[in-house]
């Protein structure tokens, strides 16, 4: 069983329950609503609250050792996974992409967040041509999609983030 | 020990939210989740030579047998595939996603990257490279990394429990409980 811990001194609301209507107001969300006003206000806030969670819980790892690695095993804490942990691993082994690469991964990234935003909706099952965060083409053939993608922005082909858009269907 | 994450996706808006009543009668909705893996086609360059595969977006689904690539998107790396052809007189028909195919047996070489700038080196993949072409209006599917002889050969997949909800790299990236990752031994 994970650690039971009192919530920290800080004035800090509990993030909604994943799936949990109660908690997000009604079906479709107010959470949905906020994050499609304003997605960045929603991210930063989202982040903050979590953000004061881990302080308090680190905070007492901190102070006990032994109550530290229950937290850490229980997976309550862990230090943010990308700056190492060790419990996971080391992060000199760790192999980067390129730097064309990383610009498409980005792209790719923003694509999700558009998709998880419900922005790219009517484009299920398509797919979506990306480069510096702009659509620059819905379709279904990659060539002809990233042709067009070259034509108006003079990226290399191998620069245009391609992003399909998931279906839904399981 | 190259390692990469693979984020949990939840495809589950609109028409496709399942909700229910848990047994205290509130409403909740159930997350549909996707590994979400991008891969890049093609061996790993050498040093100091330009790398210009492209991260493709595709889908680890250890319920698939094997890898399967649709041929919206094998046909931009056609050249980078060696064809394997079938023994005796086996139909080449394959199944994903409750449609049948046609496909061809081949092996190409496939790294993988997650959304953080990481990667794990390319390794050759044994795939399903279908041919059947997905007809106008229907969705289009996603390259399906599967089990056996693909990249999670020779490799660790670990399911790493949580009840941090949001990354603490990706803060709008939830958890659903589960960090994952795949690692070189």
């Amino acid at each position: 069983m994970p650690e039971q811990l009192e919530p920290p001194a800080t004035e800090v609301a509990a993030p909604p329950v994943a799936g949990d209507v109660a908690a997000t107001g009604a079906t479709g969300g107010s959470v949905r609503e906020l994050v499609d006003r304003a997605p960045e206000e929603a991210g930063e806030a989202v982040a903050a609250n979590e953000k004061a969670w881990q302080a308090a819980l680190r905070a007492k790892a901190n102070a006990e050792p032994a109550l530290g690695k229950r937290l850490k095993a229980a997976g309550l804490i862990g230090t943010p996974i990308s700056s190492g942990s060790d419990f996971l691993w080391d992060p000199d082994d760790v192999l980067e992409v390129g730097p064309v690469q990383k610009e498409v991964i980005r792209d790719l990234n923003w694509g999700q967040e558009q998709f998880a935003r419900g922005a790219f909706d009517a484009y299920r099952g398509q797919l979506v041509a990306i480069v510096n965060k702009t659509v620059l083409g819905v379709g279904r053939d990659e060539g002809q999609l990233v042709a067009e993608a070259v034509a108006k922005t003079g990226v290399a082909p191998h620069r245009v983030a391609i992003f399909d858009v998931d279906s839904g269907e399981f | 020990m190259p390692v990469i994450r693979i984020p949990t996706d939840n495809v589950a808006e609109g028409d496709r939210l399942i909700r229910y009543q848990d047994e205290q009668g509130r409403e909740r909705t159930v997350p549909l989740l996707r590994l979400q893996v991008n891969v890049l086609i093609g061996r790993d360059p050498t040093r100091g030579s330009p790398d210009e595969r492209k991260p493709r977006r595709a889908i680890l689904d250890t319920g698939a047998p094997l890898t399967v690539f649709p041929k919206h998107r094998w046909q931009s790396f056609a050249d980078e595939i060696v064809r394997l052809p079938l023994v005796g007189d086996q139909n080449p028909i394959g199944r994903a996603g409750g449609r049948q195919f046609s496909y061809f047996l081949g092996r190409v070489w496939v790294g993988a990257v997650d959304p953080f700038e990481r990667r794990l080196p390319a390794v050759p993949v044994l795939a399903q490279f279908r041919e059947d072409d997905i007809p106008a209006g229907e969705p289009l599917p996603p390259i399906l990394l599967g089990l056996w002889g693909g990249i999670l050969e020779g490799r660790t997949l670990t399911r790493w429990p949580t009840v941090e909800r949001y990354d603490p790299d990706m803060p709008t990236l939830e958890s659903f409980g589960q960090w994952w990752h795949l690692s070189d031994p």
